[in-house]
């Protein structure tokens, strides 16, 4: 408890907080904009953020993310688009909602829902992170290796579409992290005799090259049919007897959240469907799932908010990302001196509270200004997309060449932006690339060390009490992937 | 039985995994490999890359079993316009400023879409200046605003 406090005094200066306000502000901003996600948003302006102070610099990227899951499901709700993509699950119901008059009372129970799962789901981290973190210290390369392997196929198995793509697409990530200059032997790799390669491929251009020039494209290949009538809202202010049967799918949906985000792979997305299935399948009368059910925007939302947040825990004390949205935030760390791992708790705790503590605050202000913004949010979506997209283009451009001020990278992005594009055609998921690319490195070293010290023996991953452990995880799931029987449940489970 | 391709997608998917992976190959082939207790640094990315291609080849096989389902051909004038404008950006940043720079990156990226004269002009221009005051005055992006001369 103690500790929460210091983290609101790291938090509570003029500075974090009004990085913590903007932070939650421009993620409301991009959640409600279709065509443009938290990735690629905190991608842009990740550079931006050299001249704050670390802190302040991850405060507000992680206000983007869970601002972006609020604005998202305002949309989603209010004109049935989903401006961000775990808000898809909110459309079914919320947007039903207000087609019946009920918009307001739609809203209430996302924003108040989402709230709550936030401040549990930041309890949850503050009471869960510093124990893994404490365990997390008796790991070794073996150790990491193990967990890295099993977190690589987690987000494999949990991947919608094609496993087998999926797999392949996270190898491709790893092969791309290769390049640049081999820490061990000092040899260069895969760099074709480019000079700027040898520090390896820069992490903006790629996550803008596979996620931000597909999307812009792929906006425009399909012809704008976006007829925005504002719809009526409503009170904001729903009487209890309507509220009450949301408060049981808001816990249920922060539980799920909670558990799922903290998985490798998961997050707010996965949290989301999961949430609405659960929902479903208990609820006594499933036929009103569809037609404006509030426990079908509760629950969900709840999840998604909660997932967004626990996600930051395998990334805080492992330094391992779980999604990509999380290497971002890795990338993020690096750049500012952090190595992220066991040891952040113990040695900037500053660092460590005063970013758990910004999410609760970043969510009270999301709570606060969200309500009473949503008519100019809904204003917004009337700017058609052509006058959008071109600024879109200019500030990504801008965010790519100002990481070194290197129009090598700008070329890079163009490159890869072509690949994401074919990738984005012949329907490969790129998600899993950016994991890969971001553990593929930390992967090498550790397996390299690990056999170093064991002589080249490959069981020294299986002796180990918890390398063995997660090494059989690992085979267990690939196992469960081969098995056309169970692959079977997992493409109904991820269906609904 | 008939081999007849049904999947398209599984096809073009297929060979560009089989490619990319036996480029990753070929490029790590000039590297050491070494031996399981010290490995080289061309172990993992040649084994990376045999496993990228083999499992491109699975995703090539399944084409014949998969429904039927085809690639929806790319739009010319997005995918052009697009990567024109960001070349551009990349060609001029150096020399020419921000603010001519952005200008010439919004109007070409606006013929991506349906663009009209007029307001793409003015769309542009709002840009440039709304960018150099954003970077350059506000944040302090070490970033030259007017064109090179001479």
């Amino acid at each position: 408890m103690d500790s929460i406090l210091f983290g609101f005094v790291q938090i509570l200066t003029y500075d974090n907080v009004l990085w913590c306000l903007i932070g939650a502000l421009v993620g409301t901003l991009i959640g409600v904009l279709p065509g443009l996600g938290p990735l690629a948003t905190m991608a842009i302006l990740l550079p931006m953020t050299f001249s704050l102070p670390p802190l302040g610099a991850l405060v507000m990227l992680a206000g983007v993310y869970y601002g972006s899951q609020y604005g998202g499901s305002t949309t989603a709700i209010l004109v049935n688009l989903p401006g961000e993509s775990s808000s898809v699950v909110t459309c079914i119901d919320g947007h039903e909602m207000t087609k019946q008059g009920r918009a307001g009372e739609a809203l209430f129970v996302a924003a108040t829902g989402s709230f709550a799962a936030g401040c549990i789901a930041t309890l949850v981290i503050a009471v869960a992170a510093p124990a893994i973190g404490q365990f997390a210290q008796q790991f070794a390369s073996p150790e990491y290796a193990a967990l890295l392997i099993f977190g690589l196929i987690a987000a494999v198995v949990i991947a919608s579409g094609s496993a087998i793509e999926a797999f392949v697409v996270v190898l491709i990530g790893v092969l791309l992290g290769f390049v640049g200059t081999d820490v061990n032997s000092g040899v260069d790799r895969f760099t074709l005799g480019q000079m700027e390669l040898l520090d390896g491929l820069q992490f903006v251009p790629l996550a803008l090259g596979f996620f931000g020039i597909p999307e812009i494209i792929s906006n425009l290949e399909t012809p704008e049919h976006r007829h925005v009538i504002t719809p009526k809202v409503g009170s904001i202010w729903p009487r209890w007897p309507q509220i009450r049967p949301a408060i049981t799918p808001v816990l249920r949906g922060t539980g799920l959240g909670s558990v799922l985000g903290f998985l490798p792979g998961g997050g707010a997305l996965l949290s989301a469907f999961v949430s609405y299935s659960v929902e479903k399948r208990i609820a006594r009368d499933p036929g009103r799932f569809g037609h404006g059910a509030v426990e079908g925007v509760a629950g969900p939302e709840a999840a998604n908010n909660a997932g967004a947040q626990t996600s930051f825990i395998p990334l805080l004390t492992l330094g391992i990302p779980s999604n990509p949205v999380m290497a971002v935030m890795m990338g993020a760390m690096i750049l500012h001196g952090i190595q992220p791992g066991p040891q952040v708790i113990s040695r900037q705790p500053d660092l460590f509270w005063g970013l758990v503590a910004s999410m609760w605050l970043g969510n009270l202000m999301l709570l606060v200004i969200n309500l009473p913004l949503i008519g100019i949010w809904v204003k917004l979506l009337t700017v058609p997309y052509r006058l959008l997209f071109p600024v879109i283009v200019v500030i990504s451009c801008i965010g790519i060449y100002s990481v070194n001020n290197s129009a090598f990278d700008v070329f890079t992005a163009m490159i890869f932006g072509a690949l994401g594009y074919t990738f984005f055609k012949l329907k490969l998921q790129p998600a899993p690339l950016l994991l890969g690319f971001i553990v593929g490195p930390l992967l090498e070293e550790n397996l390299r060390r690990a056999l170093v010290v064991s002589r080249g023996d490959p069981t020294v991953f299986f002796d180990r009490p918890i390398s063995g452990t997660l090494m059989v995880g690992a085979i267990v799931l690939l196992l469960v992937l081969l098995l056309p029987s169970i692959r079977r449940v997992r493409d109904v489970a991820l269906k609904e | 039985m008939q081999l007849k391709i049904q999947s398209y997608r599984r096809l073009y998917a297929g060979s560009l995994i089989v490619v990319i992976g036996l480029a990753g190959v070929f490029l790590a082939s000039d590297l050491r490999f070494g031996t399981m207790a010290s490995m080289g640094p061309g172990f993992l990315p040649t084994v990376c890359g045999w496993l990228i291609a083999a499992l491109g080849i699975v995703v090539l096989a399944m084409m014949f079993r998969d429904d039927v389902e085809i690639v929806d051909p790319p739009v010319a004038r997005p995918v052009i316009m697009i990567f024109l404008s960001v070349g551009l950006f990349a060609l001029l940043i150096e020399h020419a400023g921000l603010g001519l720079t952005v200008f010439l990156t919004a109007f070409v990226a606006s013929y991506a879409g349906r663009a009209r004269f007029v307001e793409t002009l003015l769309l542009a221009f709002g840009t440039a200046v709304a960018t150099t005051v954003l970077f350059v005055v506000i944040l302090g992006l070490p970033l030259r605003i007017w064109p090179e001369l001479s």
